[in-house]
């Protein structure tokens, strides 16, 4: 294995970019700083001491940093529209090859793994064979294999995946190419589970693409990748940029439509900013497994309370650890046909969110104690970080600003707020044209580089893509209110998420269950908090001036309507109603793209109404194929074990609890014990009943 | 012995047939008819059970050659750092 000097050792033929990349970055800082400053001041004018007392400096403070945090959002769009408007950054690797180099580099081998836990099978399965069907049509199926690497703890769950890699095996005559590998024990989560793979195959192949269990990807961009790292040995890990596709529900579609439109534009700008020292994503990436092995390993944090055990986040601290080795991390949004799904709810959203906040918010040790780490990897710390740590300094800015109001109503004027200078009287001064000023340009720094997105689709002549040009405006309107109203809700769960993950704790409340649509029961509970906590601040501010509640409504309304706001985008029929008036429409949706549209709405697997496990024991072939892949070691006593299949055989599998169920399935000797005497069953009792389910459903098949 | 459990009988067998990838022909109706047949002139106690049993003999059920579930190991190891 080569160690961290081995990258150096490769000659770097396209290094101006680093230069280029310090000059944009410089460029960048000095644009924020600017802009901050500015901000601030006008700050200054719009507070009514100016900033004489702690309470106002506290405003001042929370507000720099969230102005500053929207400037890096609005410059980095900025350059994002420049470099597409020349036809793309000449810094980018999508620029360093034609097309005859590209085609004339030979392949390596290159595994494609899909770590999965628990995820809907289906639809998982059928992203993977959409993905192998375009390798095959691209001509460069043999140089890729295929694993399907499972975590998943259900023996529902998991048996019908390796039944559904059984059945993909032989539609695709993948056999020997396709594999299915499951964990039983989830060590170390899915950086665990892709150690385990490179542990026992990671040798064998040169590249490994990284997929998500909602990833498509087309078969043409994978050779693309595979060529560039051929070409480039520099580069450790080269990221592309996922569109979202296969939105139903109307969240899932406004998520989709600001993906389509304004994802470009940002990923163009971010990728120009960060050249070859980018972030990884996680998936839909091509990996240099050499390197990867011999220096990425992520150590367990050793810490207290959330800054202690297992990397939550692996992937940035991977592309750091892959940058600190001297490798190169790229991310080049030119990499088209790379696909995944936005969660279909809010709900689903929001239970991703807090995982990803832990996970983000554990990467603060890593900017503080990682040694050697690049200063460009620890700023994408620190872009993570303050993804969720801007939603309480918001929250704390809403709460010290409620104050200033409330002081200024009900407490005496402090005529010398400044004990240091009490020379002078200090007079409140309140001006409404500044405090306008303020929110204007707050609003333009946010929604400006929306309208550049759109400016961009039409310079670059794709308005029919998105509907025409009307839809398309009414749709970015659209897309404006409900990301309006969003805003509040996400800032208010993302406060919670990150005093969680700071104190080591769970706040729960309830509804927070992964469903297809939201419930009414469930939103309002799960909401309640929040609609009380901004029903009560918009009283008060009613009750101190009627100004200061209009001021509080743009986040206080929304918050008052999150259930409702919940509900109805969790609903599929208002996305239907959307797509079928031609709103929010993507380009993916108006040209038929078979990758795409294959993993729409996949065939189930199991089209029965028998669980996995059940058709585990009575199908005669699954049968088989579960007690040839039964392990051979024993983990439970033969005599329990004979215990827990008596039981199961005579009340069903439902009266066995997870662990006995997995203990079973994975012994062959049960297995057959348990399809042997499941067939002889009488047809009035349990599994007598079960097979004639089957039955009826075969010989309608 | 009612009618409906001779019934029943050839119903499991048939759908084991099927679901085992054996295509049920008239011939192979016939032949299951007649393990059934075989199988009553014996008593009609564990009528079910005894079919059952027989099946496999009576039909050589297909055994497809299944696919690896993984490819041969080839341990290598993952390093990590002295330090975060």
């Amino acid at each position: 294995m080569s160690g961290a000097g081995e990258a150096e050792s490769v000659p770097d033929l396209t290094g101006r970019w680093k230069a280029v990349a310090v000059m944009r970055r410089t460029v960048l800082t000095l644009l924020v700083v600017g802009q901050t400053l500015a901000g601030v001041y006008g700050m200054l004018s719009v507070l009514p001491y100016h900033g004489g007392d702690l309470l106002e400096q506290s405003i001042l403070l929370l507000f720099a940093l969230l102005f500053a945090w929207i400037s890096v959002g609005f410059w980095t769009a900025m350059l994002g529209f420049y470099m597409r408007r020349r036809g793309g950054d000449p810094q980018s690797l999508a620029r360093r090859h034609d097309a005859a180099t590209l085609a004339a580099t030979p392949l390596a081998r290159t595994a494609l793994v899909l770590p999965i836990y628990n995820e809907p099978v289906d639809r998982t399965l059928a992203g993977l064979r959409a993905t192998v069907e375009s390798l095959r049509a691209s001509g460069q199926l043999d140089h890729f294999d295929f694993y399907i690497l499972s975590d998943s703890r259900d023996a529902d769950v998991w048996l019908s995946e390796r039944a559904g890699w059984y059945a993909l095996c032989r539609e695709l005559g993948l056999e020997g190419r396709l594999f299915y590998r499951h964990r039983p024990v989830n060590l170390n989560f899915k950086s665990g589970n892709v150690a385990d793979f490179l542990r026992r195959w990671g040798a064998d192949y040169r590249y490994m693409v990284v997929l998500d269990a909602d990833s498509v990807m087309g078969g043409d961009t994978l050779v693309r990748m595979v060529r560039h790292m051929e070409l480039a040995p520099r580069i450790g890990i080269l990221q592309s940029s996922p569109s979202l596709i296969n939105a139903r529900s109307a969240f899932a579609r406004f998520q989709q439509f600001a993906n389509r439109i304004y994802g470009p534009l940002f990923s163009t700008g971010l990728a120009a900013l960060q050249l070859g020292e980018a972030a990884y994503w996680g998936h839909n990436a091509i990996i240099r497994t050499e390197p990867f092995m011999a220096h990425c390993g992520l150590r367990r944090l050793s810490g207290f309370g959330l800054f202690k055990g297992s990397i939550m986040s692996h992937d940035f601290v991977e592309a750091a650890y892959m940058g600190r080795a001297g490798y190169q991390v790229w991310m080049e949004p030119e990499l088209h046909e790379s696909y995944e799904e936005s969660p279909p709810t809010l709900v689903d959203e929001l239970t991703r969110d807090r995982r990803w906040t832990k996970g983000n918010m554990q990467h603060i040790w890593l900017l503080f104690f990682g040694r050697r780490i690049r200063f460009a990897h620890r700023m994408a710390f620190i872009n993570g970080i303050l993804s969720y740590l801007a939603s309480p300094v918001w929250f704390v800015f809403l709460v010290l600003t409620s104050i200033e109001a409330t002081r200024l109503t009900l407490w005496p004027i402090d005529y010398f707020p400044d004990p240091q200078n009490s020379m002078f009287p200090v007079w409140p001064e309140w001006h409404p044209h500044w405090a306008v000023a303020m929110i204007l340009s707050t609003f333009f720094l946010l929604f400006f580089p929306k309208f550049l997105a759109v400016a961009d689709v039409l310079l670059s002549g794709g308005r029919r893509q998105f509907g025409g040009f009307w839809k398309l405006l009414l749709s970015v309107f659209l897309e404006l209110f409900v990301s309006m109203l969003l805003a509040p809700i996400r800032m208010l769960a993302h406060s919670r998420y990150v005093l969680e993950a700071l104190f080591n704790v769970s706040l729960h409340w309830g509804g927070q269950n992964r469903t297809d649509e939201t419930g009414w029961l469930q939103a309002l509970i799960s909401q309640a908090p929040g609609t009380l906590l901004a029903a009560g601040w918009a009283a008060l501010a009613l009750w101190l001036d009627p100004m200061f509640f209009y001021w509080s409504l743009p986040v206080a309304l929304p918050l008052i309507l999150a259930a409702p706001t919940s509900v109805l985008l969790s609903r599929v029929a208002i996305g239907r109603w959307l797509r079928e008036r031609g709103l929010l429409l993507t380009p993916e949706e108006q040209r038929l793209i078979p990758l795409v549209s294959t993993v729409a709405e996949p065939a189930p697997l199991n089209p029965t109404p028998l669980s996995a496990f059940e058709v585990a024991v009575i199908d005669p072939r699954l049968n088989r194929l579960h007690r040839a892949q039964a392990r051979h070691r024993r983990t439970v006593e033969p005599d329990t074990l004979r215990q827990w299949a008596q039981r199961c055989l005579e009340q069903g599998p439902a009266t066995l609890n997870r662990f006995q169920l997995n203990a079973l399935a994975r012994d062959a000797d049960s297995l057959a014990w348990l399809h042997r005497q499941a067939w002889r069953a009488t047809p009035d009792g349990y599994w007598g009943r079960r097979i004639g389910q089957l039955g009826v459903a075969v010989r309608g098949a | 012995m009612p009618y409906h459990e001779v019934e029943e009988t050839l119903a499991r067998a048939l759908t084991y047939l099927r679901l085992s990838g054996i295509r049920v022909t008239p011939e192979v109706a016939r032949r299951a008819l007649r393990l059934v047949d075989s199988a009553l002139e014996e008593g009609e106690q564990r009528l079910l059970a005894r079919v059952m049993e027989r099946l496999p003999d009576t039909f050589p059920l297909p055994e497809e050659a299944l696919p690896p579930q993984t490819p041969p190991l080839h341990h290598a190891s993952v390093h990590y750092a002295d330090s975060l």
